[in-house]
């Protein structure tokens, strides 16, 4: 006997995204830090429109001014304003941490996922041909390729990523293979849901908390490491700024003109200090058993 | 009869982000000079709660110990000293846990965790004598080989084995009683008769006293001489186990009975006793039982404390409901 | 004689282990299940009871084809799903369903009731629409208990009990003449426990099912089962009606088995004879040779360190594999 049901009025039920996000708004820190990153992103893109100074036209004659209330942060040895250069270099540095991070999340969680899941020779093939990129040192690696193709922004972005997604790859690999063993995995074969739709309806909302967790390391990663290759002359080039040339510059008139320095430092830190504090949220907020209760 | 453990109304609540519960919500029991003392209930009934709160092993906070005695001999567990209450952990009362992997570490020697509690409390042994103690208490357990075992890791043991190195653990300082939480739960039925075997020897063997923490009412049936049966926080019916197994008074312990298949007796339907245990953090006014009752009645719910009947010398329970003399149920 | 629904021929599933980490080398072989014969006929139960390590839940497994066996054939409705893949066995995996031990991980945390109960019936390529789906799975979870309010909830926010009615409903919706049950209530408590084994019983009646009943409560597996099978270590040593099994029980092990479970009741329970067994049970990576009990035995004699010991029948349906029961072997002697 089926009793006739009416499917009205269900109630609606919460989410493991909605609990997560619950503990992340109660997470002060996490709640300031993302406050903070929604407030920089979107001065640098709107930076064009606010910068009252094209980031490239040069002021020979200014030279060189502190902060005032014409150039709020100052101008450079070349009369460039640095309130412009260091949207503009918002603009770049986030631009490579998020592209970056979005090129090592699709080839991370793709390769990780079907490492995992396929298991035996392919994982195992996989994984070594994994631990050999691991091996060949980085920074020669984007030198190498620098040299080859010239600089050019959109490879930085794709020598990055490409670095990035091996760790990528490893924890997403890890969380599939024991995500596999769950019984709602093997539920879900016993009824004959095929590998491909295991992986996508199963496997990958599974993971994803983690990776989430991971991205919010990874950006500040990647933008530490675009500030690192522009600090070697390798990144973003003249007259474009990332922070990263712009610390670069300041270092050289840090004696003379120390708001050059100051200023895009404090920008990256804050930034990096808002990502990680997110991430640390968002880790809390998804895992609750890992943090103490 | 001495009572060598007496505990009166014991609360233990834990206050978390999501509310209060009310884990153990005002128990009272005495443990007997070797005897076992059955604590039943289901998951989340607050059996194993009441029991590492004695200890003073609830992890604090978020749970606090409200209120209540609790006498061991002449010293009270409940407001003993931090230090005083470690050093009559493991020397006079022991416990041994359901799971004997996740309670022995992997990576120490058997021997070395053996002995260690002995040395902690007596710094006066030396490791030989130590040791030779250590070797003396597996034999004890039935480990065959004990001289050679001991010096292997804990996963090279079965888990009947691994039980049994529990034991030996917890009885190597001759304690006067022993918490046994759910000691066989994890065990298969021909391991778990020999472990409660096992029990049933050493007890006699050195007046142990027991409290057996348990849902399987066929383990407490051939172990315990009384038998407290707790749902949610409270003791809702104590007595001997012929008390509870054949004359049962409370609708729980009834309804728990008829729940249960077993192997003595016909193959009829089971009652199953209908509905959920109630949230712990949103316990309803009055008895706590009452929306899965069958004998519910209109004071049940009401915000008063249950009268405590008594049937016997032996056998009370928590409950407006009175059984008549030869009632079926 | 009524139709047969799930039949195992000599069926063996072994698991190599490898050391090595890039050139890897074959261990040893655990077998697992060594040579399993069973039929299970429409709207039975059999039950498999056995201990941990026995090999029941891997027989499981390999009947509904998560694994591939390594010899012997499965028949599942008469068709033979041996050596079946991909889509073909995809088809066949509409007549048998399976329901885990622990509800807690047999459902996936991320999505909704109605999304869990409805994924078998997607996977077999049912279509329908969504108000449609919606509806049946809606009338899914009034058939086993469950409001069908709770239809958008997720699964963290239920208890046990009711997680297994969602469980138990994902194993009917397709409508499969087979269920199996992998200790289906062994992680409930007891009063749950009844509601559930209740629920099954129903279920049954009404849409006809067979179901195999691992479990290793032997009480449990007496209550819900037509006839039982016994298993140690990777073989069934007995197969009965539930009435012969428990009344006369032929093969030391079940004699010990079912000795050894303690009775809720306290005076029977004084004078309880049981059949202590001693030591543990034997790697399944190197079982004994001859009869795989005979090292915790206490019958044994010297044969059955020598041969392996073929089933006798001791009644109508009811055989052990026992020396004991080879009237010609004992009379010799």
């Amino acid at each position: 006997m089926i009793m006739k049901a009416a499917v009205v009025e269900a109630e609606k039920g919460r989410s493991l995204w909605q609990d997560a996000f619950q503990r992340l708004l109660k997470n002060k820190m996490a709640v300031i830090g993302f406050c903070y990153l929604i407030v920089q992103a979107s001065l640098a893109v709107l930076a064009p429109w606010i910068a009252s100074f094209p980031f490239e036209e040069t002021d020979l004659l200014l030279g060189a001014v502190a902060p005032d209330s014409v150039h709020y942060f100052g101008t450079d040895a070349l009369g460039r304003d640095m309130f412009t250069r260091v949207l503009h270099g918002a603009r770049i540095s986030l631009m490579v941490g998020i592209l970056a991070t979005a090129v090592s999340l699709a080839i991370g969680v793709l390769y990780g996922s079907i490492s995992g899941y396929m298991g035996g020779r392919v994982d195992n093939i996989m994984m070594r041909l994994l631990e050999i990129l691991y091996a060949l040192p980085f920074t020669f690696f984007v030198i190498i390729l620098m040299v080859l193709f010239g600089r050019n922004i959109y490879l930085l972005f794709i020598a990055l990523g490409a670095i990035q997604w091996l760790t990528m790859a490893r924890i997403v690999r890890g969380q599939v293979v024991s995500l596999k063993k769950m019984e709602y995995v093997d539920a879900a074969r016993s009824m004959g849901v095929g590998h491909v739709r295991i992986i996508a309806s199963h496997l990958i909302p599974n993971v994803l908390g983690t990776v989430i967790v991971y991205v919010t390391l990874t950006v500040p990663n990647v933008i530490l490491e675009e500030a690192f290759l522009s600090f070697l002359g390798l990144g973003v080039q003249e007259p474009m700024a990332s922070w990263g040339t712009l610390i670069s510059d300041g270092v050289g008139a840090m004696q003379t003109y120390p708001w050059m320095l100051i200023i895009p430092c404090a920008s990256l830190m804050l930034t990096l200090l808002a990502l990680n504090f997110l991430g640390d949220g968002l880790r809390d907020a998804l895992d609750p058993q890992a943090s103490k209760d | 009869m001495t009572a060598l453990l007496q505990v009166d109304e014991l609360k233990t609540y834990f206050f978390t982000r999501d509310g209060l519960f009310k884990s153990v919500d005002g128990i009272s029991l005495t443990v007997k000079k070797g005897k076992t003392l059955a604590l039943v209930g289901e998951s989340g009934s607050g059996k194993s709660v009441s029991m590492l709160s004695l200890l003073g092993l609830i992890p604090q906070p978020p749970g606090r110990i409200v209120g209540g005695k609790a006498f061991f001999h002449d010293r009270d567990l409940l407001h003993l000293p931090d230090r005083e209450l470690q050093a009559l952990r493991g020397e006079k009362i022991a416990m041994i846990f359901q799971d004997p992997m996740t309670s022995l570490n992997p990576y120490l020697r058997v021997s070395i965790q053996l002995t260690e509690g002995l040395r902690a409390h007596h710094n006066e042994i030396s490791k030989k004598e130590a040791r030779r103690r250590a070797i003396e208490a597996l034999e004890h357990v039935g480990i065959p080989d004990a001289k050679q075992r001991i010096d292997r890791y804990p996963h090279e043991f079965s888990g009947g084995m691994r039980q049994r190195v529990m034991i030996a653990m917890a009885l190597i300082s001759r304690p006067e009683l022993l918490i046994a939480d759910e000691p066989t739960t994890a065990l298969d039925v021909t391991i778990q008769a020999q472990i409660l075997n096992l029990l049933k020897n050493l007890q006699k063997e050195m007046n142990l006293s027991i409290i057996l923490i348990t849902h399987d009412l066929g383990v407490v049936a051939g172990m315990a001489d009384e038998i407290c049966v707790m749902y949610a926080g409270k003791i809702v019916e104590r007595g001997t186990a012929d008390d509870i197994f054949y004359t049962p008074s409370h609708p729980y312990t009834i309804g728990l009975l008829g729940s249960m298949p077993r192997l003595d007796s016909g193959k009829g339907d089971l009652k199953a006793i209908p509905g959920l245990p109630p949230d712990p953090s949103r316990l309803p006014k009055g008895c706590p039982f009452a929306d899965r009752c069958p004998k519910v009645m209109r004071q049940c719910r009401d915000d008063h404390p249950l009268p405590l009947r008594k049937y016997s010398s032996t056998q009370e329970a928590l409950c407006y409901w009175e059984k008549k003399e030869g009632e079926k149920t | 004689m009524t139709e047969l629904m799930l039949a195992a021929r000599d069926l063996k599933m072994y698991f190599p282990t490898y050391k090595g980490v890039l050139f890897r080398k074959q261990d040893s072989l655990i077998q697992a299940v060594n040579g399993v014969t069973l039929d299970l006929f429409k709207g039975e139960t059999l039950g498999l009871v056995g201990e941990s390590g026995c090999g029941k839940t891997t027989l499981g497994r390999t009947l509904i084809r998560l694994y591939s066996p390594t010899d012997g054939h499965i028949e599942l409705c008469g068709q033979d799903i041996t050596r079946l893949d991909g889509a073909a066995l995809r088809k066949h995996r509409s007549n048998i369903q399976m329901i885990f031990q622990d509800p807690y991980a047999s459902l996936d945390p991320r999505m909704t009731v109605f999304d869990i109960i409805a994924e078998p019936i997607r996977a077999c390529e049912k279509v329908l629409a969504r108000k449609e789906l919606e509806k049946t799975v809606a009338d899914l979870m009034e058939t086993v208990g469950l409001s069908s309010r709770y239809i958008r909830k997720y699964p963290h926010e239920f208890s046990g009990g009711q997680r297994q009615r969602i469980a138990i409903a994902r194993a009917v919706a397709i409508r499969p003449k087979v269920i199996l049950c992998d200790e289906p209530v062994s992680a409930l408590d007891v009063s749950i426990q009844a509601q559930i084994l209740n629920l099954l019983k129903d279920l049954q009646k009404e849409f006809h099912l067979s179901y195999l009943f691992i479990a290793h409560d032997i009480s449990v597996v007496r209550y819900i089962s037509d006839r039982i099978a016994v298993m140690y270590l990777g073989k069934i040593v007995e197969l009965a009606n539930t009435e012969d099994l428990f009344g006369s029980p032929q093969h030391p092990y079940t004699k010990a088995l079912l000795s050894a479970v303690p009775l809720a009741d306290p005076r029977k329970e004084r004078v309880r004879e049981q059949i202590l067994l001693h030591g543990d049970l034997p790697s399944p990576a190197h079982p004994p040779s001859g009869c795989p009990f005979h090292t915790r035995c206490p019958w044994k004699m010297d044969v059955c360190t020598r041969v392996v010991p073929p089933n006798f029948k001791a009644g109508e349906g009811h055989h052990a594999a026992c020396h004991l029961l080879d009237e010609k072997l004992m009379t010799k002697q």
